[in-house]
């Protein structure tokens, strides 16, 4: 696993170096990277594709990493759009609304909540995930990178190429298009379920 | 206000303003990575994205063919042996200049062993010329000798591409030699007899030979045995004893056409060969005038015998003998005119010179330092040539993959951002 990495300085040749920082950016990123490209990509499997491909890439990158240029997770977080752009591309095909087995994902409405509560929180969520799947991919970006991967709006500055200010424009915009596709999904599930 | 100011600032937007239960929800809604994943993730970057990682950790399934872009697959499709890459790249590379080197080494342009060529200036239009200098190739020869028969065996082989040949106008020559010389090219067996089969081809060969002082008399006696062997002619000669230099000897020769191939072959063979060149200059067409010349003449004295025949006036009988004289005259003239040009054909003229010291002789011909700095030069002119050829290929190409990248760098900007456009 993980921990059994060994450290740098007990690695030598081209192991050694920069290994301890982009180790740390790894354990710091995995989940948060992982979470945004499936938010965008809305599939799993290609999800996990471009999650590795992109810690490849930076791993081979990481001696051209030049912290003074901005943040190690901003420059990651670019590397991962990018392959996950290209995925986009290169798809072409229809993505499905709701993310597969993103329901099922381990801990996604977890924890010892009565049973009515957690079939709420799983409608709720089910009804959220096919909002954000409304949304255009450059909305659904801002919305991944802000909340699926917690980066600042700086460090999604750095990843996307737009200014901080335009990275909070949009998002605002993005958040008030999801609340509405939201509160309308949602008003119909409950009429539903009141009919 | 900083960046983080900012985003502080809009963090808190979110978690207590209007998107505060929105953003809690979709942070509560993230997708998190399976287990399996993580573990084959964390291996992966424990072992530093080994070459077959992507295969060991099932990914690309859906992609078929692997995770990444063609040169990235291909990167992990070489793994450790893609350090090769830049060595067989290299040493493509000095093969490849080493093949250009050894063969503009190898044509007539670079005459390696110190012995530069002597082009023959008189060349000219009618005539072909081919030089040959250092030691001669040993073949089977006609000769009683095993002689080296460079020139013998194969003469046209030595007939360099786009070599010593020019044009020389011949008194009331029309038919110039290159067809021939094409002929001689393109030809890869066979000897100058076969060539010019059917044309009158006056030749003249030049050697020089090269041997010690003491040696010159020896050569001298081989050189008439060598003349008389081939039912040839010395002309005249005139050996020089004498120091290192000075002594030597002067040929004239004439030798037999039909036997100049295998005569020069021999003669080359007696000592150390310095130099040799063959001429061959066109005399069909003077040597077909000449037998026009000769026939008209014929016809003219048998036409003014036949009126003689037929005229009894005496005056006229003395007019037309006066005449019959007058054409006989001219007749015996184009007769010796003809004889000249078929004995130009039949026999050739051989200059032959034997020399000491100098160029050659003092280290038997052998390669020396003088000749190693000489050829190292030329090698050296070459290399730069063909790293400026190279250059001058390399730039034009890598400025068109510059423009190719920018274009495809810009197309895949752009592509990417229609994609976040369109979905």
């Amino acid at each position: 696993m993980l921990e059994a990495v060994p450290e740098p300085h007990s690695s030598p040749g081209p192991k050694s170096g920069p290994r301890p920082l982009f180790e740390d950016l790894y354990r710091g990123s995995r989940d948060d990277l992982f979470s945004y490209v499936a938010g965008l990509l809305r599939d799993r499997v290609a999800a996990e594709d471009v999650t590795a491909l992109a810690f490849e890439r930076a791993f081979r990158k990481w001696e051209r990493f030049d912290p003074r240029r901005g943040s190690a997770r901003g420059w990651l977080f670019g590397i991962a759009r990018n392959a996950a752009l290209d995925e986009l591309r290169k798809r072409k095909r229809e993505v499905p609304a709701i993310e597969p087995g993103g329901l099922d994902a381990p801990g996604s409405v977890a924890g010892a909540a009565p049973v009515e509560e957690r079939v709420v929180a799983l409608e709720q969520r089910t009804v959220l995930l096919t909002a954000l799947g409304t949304l255009s991919p450059a909305d659904r970006e801002m919305v991944a990178m802000k909340f699926f991967a917690g980066l600042t709006n700086t460090e999604i500055a750095e990843a996307t190429g737009y200014s901080p200010t335009n990275v909070g424009t949009r998002l605002n915009r993005a958040m008030k298009r999801l609340r509405s596709a939201f509160q309308e999904m949602d008003g119909s599930a409950s009429e539903e379920v009141a009919r | 206000m900083s960046h983080d100011e900012k985003d502080f600032e809009m963090n808190r937007e979110f978690d207590e303003g209007e998107f505060a239960d929105l953003a809690q929800a979709l942070r509560e809604a993230r997708s998190i990575p399976e287990p399996g994943f993580t573990e084959r993730l964390d291996q992966a970057v424990e072992d530093h994205f080994p070459p077959e990682w992507a295969e060991d950790a099932a990914l690309g399934k859906e992609n078929k063919g692997g995770i990444g872009s063609l040169a990235e697959r291909f990167r992990r499709r070489m793994g450790g042996r893609r350090l090769l890459l830049p060595a067989m790249a290299g040493f493509a590379g000095l093969l490849l200049m080493a093949t250009v080197v050894v063969g503009a080494v190898e044509s007539d342009r670079f005459n390696l062993g110190g012995k530069s060529s002597e082009q023959d200036s008189a060349a000219g239009p009618n005539r072909l010329s081919i030089d040959q200098s250092g030691p001669p190739e040993p073949a089977p020869s006609e000769g009683s000798r095993g002689t080296p028969a460079g020139a013998a065996q194969s003469t046209e082989d030595a007939v360099p591409l786009g070599g010593p040949v020019s044009g020389r106008a011949l008194p009331g020559g029309e038919v110039s030699l290159e067809a021939e010389l094409n002929e001689v090219t393109r030809t890869s067996s066979g000897s100058f007899l076969r060539v010019v089969r059917g044309r009158d081809v006056a030749r003249e060969a030049e050697i020089t030979l090269g041997t010690d002082p003491a040696g010159v008399q020896d050569v001298a006696n081989e050189v008439v045995s060598v003349t008389d062997e081939h039912n040839g002619i010395v002309m005249n000669s005139n050996v020089v004893d004498g120091e290192e230099g000075e002594a030597g000897a002067t040929f004239r020769l004439l030798i037999p056409t039909r036997q100049i191939e295998s005569a020069v072959a021999d003669l080359s063979g007696i000592a150390d060969l310095r130099s040799r060149s063959q001429e061959l200059t066109d005399i069909t067409s003077p040597t077909s005038r000449a037998q026009d010349a000769v026939a008209d003449s014929k016809a003219k004295i048998r036409s003014l015998l036949g009126e003689l025949e037929e005229t009894f006036d005496e005056n006229e009988r003395a007019r037309i003998e006066q005449r019959i004289r007058w054409e006989r005259n001219d007749l015996r003239m184009r007769e010796n005119r003809l004889k000249r040009l078929e004995r130009k054909a039949d026999y050739t003229p051989v200059a032959l010179a034997v020399e000491t010291g100098g160029d050659g002789s003092s280290d038997g011909g052998s390669w020396g330092l003088s000749d190693a700095v000489e050829d190292a030069g030329k090698l050296l002119g070459v290399a730069a040539g063909v790293t400026v050829l190279a250059l001058a290929v390399a730039i034009p190409i890598g400025i068109v993959v510059l423009i190719a990248l920018a274009l495809n760098r810009a197309w895949v900007r752009r592509s990417r951002n229609r994609a976040l456009a369109d979905d």
